[in-house]
């Protein structure tokens, strides 16, 4: 376990390295600097702005210096809005975001499971069929397509629930947005559980364990269940990826003051240091959490330890 | 003796969406107490689907449609999946073909060993610890403590065996069976294997069912043979009647395929030409006529019944009938007089 | 036992031999097996018979309508769906119909051109790491493992970002002027969808090749002194085709998602002729007063990923049964 640790550890700092490399000289790499304007601004100004920012530098020191100020944890200001660094604006917007991300997760996992389960266990029977039927829509409706359904049909026609969810203070503006975030990714789950489950209850451990004379029950939730959800836990990278990258939309479209909404902008203005600020923050917020999911993966299935170590 | 165990007229089938398969077609089979009984027959004869109607244990689509399982003067069939429940791992215990993948991957051995103890022995961890420890020991399984908080992929496969066989063991069942324990290891382990339950059943005085398609593993172990084809028996008896004296055609084919030790390069391993028949559709006949070197116009119009060779001796099979003509068995061959 | 039975029954039964086992089969090709599979997926038939229909549509339709993409036509602003506007008209009176029959143009061609970019790219990156093997292998695919931990539409923004401007001067500069038509947004939509998500690709064909290279027809090819690149195009990578044309299959629908979605967030394409998610995003300011404006494209983009998924999971059920989950 300690190997495999130090194994994984020191590919994600290699990620993480490669990353900042990456995005850097990429954004580096557009012609004409960040201040290049449809109508060309003062060469004085554009000198002035350069000094300050010491885009005047060599690139390679440019480089250093860039992670010398990510070892402080600082990402520099942002090149549209003056007296505001990435840093704040990332401090402002993250948090909305993460809220919405961490509920939508808990309603991925917690309704997509059973789903899978019970569809699994249903085989063939309506529960069945009804689940796949909505988890084959799920994983085939874009998310600002059900987001906007759900606007015109809850928001403006049965105004069952808020249309603006502004900052996400009251539970109910959670509803809509989560149920939109989650749409694809709870599908998702519910169909690979569903696969998984259907896979686990053929094999032999599970005749084993009826052959004990274990009640069913126990039969499925110890036996089938622990086995079921493992592929859910290598999807929880990707889902954490689909969830963030997936607030984009949801939040325009809720008018939510996330990291998203920053983001999007900055992409619009062209705010270099930010978008590469965001970029490089949620990439190694990604790297982290995969990360983490690896550990919990060893944790789940006793299986992996054996095979990393005689990899690495 | 007491007759333990008491199959009579058996009938289960698959109801797939092709049709009905009638995997097993009214299978009769008498176990007595401390007896050892081997069921012997190829793939998809239904000897394994006669182990799991014991245990109440046939998976969908298939159903026990017809037949008694008395276990112990009580009809098992007639149980509720409570009852059953009960009984499996507790009266009956089951060993599976495949250690490899019968253990659960994300439990600990421990666990897994504990888990009959706790459930029909109601007894507290360090306890069935305690038990599981000693059984470990007695399947000889080194540094059982250590063992014990391993997962099963830490195991080999006759190690892996080796727990199936004590977890099996482990609430001292009055019947194990054994559905092709050893099919899935190394020859030597096979050998360690079935000593071992050799060694295990004279001291436990358990009864043992043991399937296979290998009639060379059963003469260790088993006092007497029933051969299934095509879900139906065709003989049975002790295993010298089935080693010295076979009757059917089948078995003639079953020993002939059995290497021995002292075989000259002329002699040869005689497979048994063709396929089992569709058990979609059962021929009206004898199911072995189509493969049958002796086969007469009467087989493939009527199944025989079970003509009675001696004592418990019995093989189903019309060239019993004293209107057919002889055919004699050796090991060598089998000729006509 | 039935004693009446009649003594003749005992004759033993003449036998020819060798009869028993003939199996009379005629020999398919793998491309007529996997087609019968194939047509018998009924999801998948319907799923091939929406995107034909679409793709048909998409291009015969603009041929007979009788309006453009961009005509507008006075006095027929916001109408609702009709038999002159079958899916209405928009608030500057252009016919929402004609609009997402080209926005099909557009997506459907982002869909096809990313793919096949991502196809190319991915069978040599996989190919390459597969067939050398060893160390080139290693780097190779701890470069992929890295891809797969990072949020990758990320970098299809930051790419679109880096590539804008340059992209821009070869239209004005290069031969590239003669595209001009497409719109060279359009072009850089292809190409950074094309860059990005050939990492999947990659690894399928990779995961194929080391399974296939040791296999004898390769040794063979070897023996008779093919070299390395021949060996990958002539033999390796027909021989991985099945996972490759479901891969591929079911990455147009992603990329068709991926466009429409930037699209929507207002970083997609802004050509005259919109996208479905131009359309579906430009709807949606006016939802409130004219829903069916979102509801067309926006459906258009469900039956278009829809189909395609069918389809995708019938090829893969079709092509590679051990792929069949």
């Amino acid at each position: 376990m300690g190997r495999y640790i130090i194994h994984r550890v020191i590919s994600m700092v290699l990620t993480i390295f490669f990353i900042v490399t990456i995005t850097f000289f990429l954004m580096h790499a557009i012609p004409g600097g960040p201040f290049t304007r449809e109508k060309p601004l003062p060469e004085a100004i554009i000198k002035a702005l350069n000094e300050k920012y010491k885009l005047d530098d060599p690139v390679w020191k440019q480089y250093l210096d860039y992670w010398k100020d990510l070892f402080r944890g600082d990402l520099g200001p942002s090149f549209q809005l003056k007296h505001r660094s990435v840093n704040e604006l990332i401090s402002l917007g993250f948090p909305i975001t993460a809220r919405l991300g961490l509920v939508s997760i808990i309603f991925t996992l917690l309704l997509g499971v059973p789903m899978g389960i019970i569809s699994a266990l249903r085989q063939g029977k309506w529960e069945d069929y009804t689940t796949m039927f909505l988890a084959t829509l799920g994983v085939t409706i874009p998310s600002f397509v059900l987001a906007t359904v759900l606007i015109y049909l809850f928001g403006v026609v049965w105004k069952v629930f808020p249309v603006m969810s502004s900052k996400l203070t009251r539970p109910i503006e959670y509803v809509m947005p989560v149920v939109a975030l989650s749409g694809y990714s709870l599908s998702f789950i519910a169909r690979l559980v569903r696969s998984s489950m259907l896979d686990v209850i053929k094999q032999d451990y599970i005749r084993t364990a009826r052959a004990k004379g274990l009640s069913e029950l126990k039969v499925i939730y110890k036996h089938a269940l622990k086995n079921a959800v493992i592929p859910v836990v290598t999807y929880l990278g990707p889902l954490a990826a689909g969830l963030l990258t997936g607030s984009f939309v949801i939040e325009k479209l809720f008018s939510i003051p996330g990291m998203g909404g920053y983001f999007v902008n900055s992409v619009s203005n062209r705010d270099y240091t930010m978008i590469m600020g965001s970029t490089i923050f949620y990439s190694v917020l990604l790297v982290i959490m995969n990360f983490i999911v690896d550990i919990v993966y060893v944790l789940v299935d006793p299986r992996i330890k054996l095979v990393n170590v005689k990899e690495g | 003796m007491d007759k333990l165990l008491e199959i009579r007229d058996l009938h289960t089938s698959f109801f797939t969406h092709v049709g009905e398969v009638k995997a097993v077609r009214g299978v009769n089979i008498d176990l007595y107490q401390g007896e050892a009984i081997g069921i012997v027959g190829e793939s998809g004869c239904g000897k394994s689907v006669t182990s799991l109607s014991i245990m109440g244990l046939v998976p969908s689509p298939g159903k026990v449609i017809k037949g008694e399982i008395y276990f112990n003067g009580e009809d098992l069939l007639k149980k509720s999946e409570k009852e059953m429940q009960k009984i499996r791992g507790n009266k009956i215990a089951m060993i599976f073909q495949d250690p490899m993948t019968s253990l659960n991957p994300v439990y600990t051995i421990g666990d897994q060993l504990m888990e009959p103890l706790r459930t029909h022995k109601n007894m507290d961890k360090n306890a069935a610890r305690e038990k599981a420890i000693g059984l470990l020991k007695e399947v000889r399984i080194p540094d059982p403590e250590r063992r014990l908080k391993q997962y099963p992929h830490e195991f080999s496969g006759g190690m892996r065996q080796r727990v199936m066989i004590a977890m099996a063991l482990s609430c001292q069942p009055e019947l194990i069976i054994a559905d092709e324990p050893t099919t899935a290891l190394d020859v030597t382990i096979q050998a360690q294997i079935l000593e071992l339950m050799k060694e295990l059943k004279e001291k436990f005085n358990t009864s043992i069912m043991l399937i296979t398609h290998d009639l060379g593993i059963v003469a260790d172990l088993c006092s007497r043979i029933v051969v299934m084809y095509a879900g139906i028996i065709v003989e049975e008896g002790s295993v010298r009647d089935i080693f010295y004296n076979p009757k059917h055609p089948y078995t003639w084919g079953l020993l002939k395929s059995i290497p021995k030790v002292n075989m000259t390069s002329k002699e040869r391993l005689v497979p048994i030409e063709g396929q089992p028949p569709d058990l979609l559709k059962p021929p009206e006949g004898c199911p072995f006529m189509p493969r049958c070197r002796y086969a007469m116009r009467i087989c493939e119009q009527q199944c025989p019944g079970l003509y009675s060779v001696s004592g418990r001796h019995k093989a189903a099979c019309w060239l019993l009938d004293p209107r057919a003509p002889a055919v004699e068995w050796d090991r060598e061959g089998v000729s006509f007089k | 036992m039935d004693t009446n039975i009649d003594r003749a029954l005992f004759e033993p039964v003449e036998r020819k031999s060798g009869t028993e086992d003939e199996i009379v089969r005629p020999s398919v090709t793998y491309w007529q097996d996997a087609w019968r599979r194939l047509r018998r997926n009924k999801p998948a038939m319907i799923g091939l018979t929406v995107i034909i229909i679409i793709i048909l549509s998409a291009i015969f339709v603009p041929l007979f309508w009788p309006y453009d993409y961009s005509t507008q036509i006075r006095g027929h602003e916001n109408l609702g769906p009709s038999w002159e506007h079958p899916f209405g008209t928009d608030s500057l009176g252009r016919d929402l119909f004609i609009r997402v029959v080209y926005g099909a143009r557009i997506s459907l061609s982002i869909g096809l051109v990313a793919s096949i970019i991502n196809l190319t790219i991915g069978v040599l990156y996989g190919g390459i790491a597969g067939y050398i093997g060893g160390r080139v292998d290693n780097i190779m695919m701890r470069i992929v493992d890295i891809l797969y931990g990072v949020p990758l539409l990320l970098y299809v923004i930051l790419l679109q970002v880096v590539l804008e401007k340059p992209i821009e001067q070869a239209f004005e500069t290069t031969f590239l002027r003669a595209l001009k038509g497409i719109g060279s947004d359009l072009i850089l939509i292809y190409i950074v969808l094309g860059l990005v998500y050939w990492v999947n690709m990659a690894r399928i064909v990779r995961g194929q090749v080391l399974s296939l290279k040791n296999q004898e027809f390769v040794l063979a090819a070897k023996a008779q002194g093919a070299s390395g690149w021949r060996i990958i195009l002539k033999h390796l990578i027909p021989n991985t085709i099945g996972p490759i044309i479901v891969t591929v299959t079911l990455a147009i629908p992603s990329a068709i998602f991926t466009e429409a979605f930037l699209s929507f967030i207002g970083i997609g394409v802004s050509a005259p002729m919109a996208s479905w998610g131009t359309l579906a995003s430009d709807a949606y300011r006016g939802l409130r007063s004219y829903p069916y404006l979102l509801f067309f494209p926006a459906a258009c983009i469900c039956i278009t990923m829809i189909a395609f998924n069918l389809l995708g999971d019938g090829l893969r059920d079709a092509l590679d049964p051990h792929m069949r989950k």
